[in-house]
């Protein structure tokens, strides 16, 4: 598990049940590695000011990881973490490696209307 | 929302932060701003072996347990910020950040560390994740059997 105050997806099942009772979900698979924590920060920094997203982690190592690395729109990715943005289950947006404040908030803002 | 405070450190490194948890202690008001994620340069280091009395940390757990020693002090930290304008002038400091909130201090301490350089090439950004990689530990495993460049030739790069 990762060590963060985000939501911890466990299980496909838990997966499947965050996009299906969440409109808007933002989820970030990494490890506690150096490139993936600024992204848990930003993430554990905006929860509270972005109430209509709901944001999640996933250990990268886990079993039901493919969920999101065996998604299209990561195929190409070869950094960690991998952050996947999901509007009404679909990806609206992906992105690999490190991300700043700016950069996650600019894609919220952009695809999650208030 | 409180603005004053005794003093502001810049930088929420292990500097930034040692400097808060000692002034914290003697009861100043301190406030912590920190551009990105708070640790600094620490959060970056897959293990730290040379801290006295730990043999073996990662980088992000060390720079945890000081963000949380520096809060259990009475520190406030804000991070992932971005300082809009300072003004040192004066027996009152002024930090405005994010273009939008400022704060006062009668001391500003700047504890904003270094940072590695990027290549700056065109391009570097839109493949940043994806054949630009910055941390060996986090995504040597995708590059494993492939070619590689290594730019730089410290001791990260060794
Ligand atoms: C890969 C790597 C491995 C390392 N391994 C070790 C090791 O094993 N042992 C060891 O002793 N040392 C190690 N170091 C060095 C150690 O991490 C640094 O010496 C230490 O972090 C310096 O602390 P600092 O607080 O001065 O600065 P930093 O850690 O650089 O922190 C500065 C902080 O200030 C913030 N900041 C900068 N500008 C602004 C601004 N304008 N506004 C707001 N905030 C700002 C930054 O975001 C950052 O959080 C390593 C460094 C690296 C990069």
């Amino acid at each position: 598990m990762l060590q963060t105050n985000l939501t911890h997806i466990e299980s496909e099942e838990a997966f499947d049940a965050i996009l299906e009772e969440n409109e808007n979900v933002m989820i970030c698979c990494g490890r506690m590695g150096p490139m993936c924590v600024p992204v848990y920060e930003v993430m554990e920094e905006i929860e509270g000011e972005y109430e209509h997203v709901k944001f999640a982690d996933l250990a990268f190592d886990s079993a039901h990881s493919h969920v999101i690395r065996s998604l299209p729109e990561c195929q190409t990715f070869n950094g960690l973490p991998f952050t996947v943005y999901f509007k009404n289950g679909k990806v609206v947006k992906a992105t690999s490696s490190i991300q700043d404040m700016d950069q996650v908030t600019s894609i919220l803002d952009e695809n999650f209307s208030k | 929302m409180k603005t004053d405070y005794d003093v502001i450190i810049i930088g929420g490194g292990p500097a930034g932060l040692t400097a808060g948890m000692y002034l914290a202690r003697a009861k100043m008001n301190t406030l912590i701003l920190n551009q990105g994620a708070v640790g600094g340069q620490t959060v970056l280091t897959h293990e730290i072996a040379n801290y006295p009395g730990v043999e073996n940390i990662n980088g992000f757990q060390l720079a945890r347990i000081m963000k949380t020693q520096a809060k259990n002090f009475g520190c406030t930290i804000k991070s992932n910020i971005k300082i809009s304008n300072l003004q040192l002038e004066g027996n009152i400091k002024k930090v405005e950040i994010n273009n939008k909130n400022s704060y006062s201090a009668k001391a500003v301490i700047l504890a904003t560390g270094g940072r590695s350089r990027a290549l700056g090439v065109p391009g570097e950004n839109d493949f940043k994740g994806q054949g630009i990689s910055y941390c060996a530990t986090c995504d040597g495993d995708f590059f494993q059997d492939k070619e590689i460049i290594v730019v730089g030739g410290g001791n990260s790069a060794l």
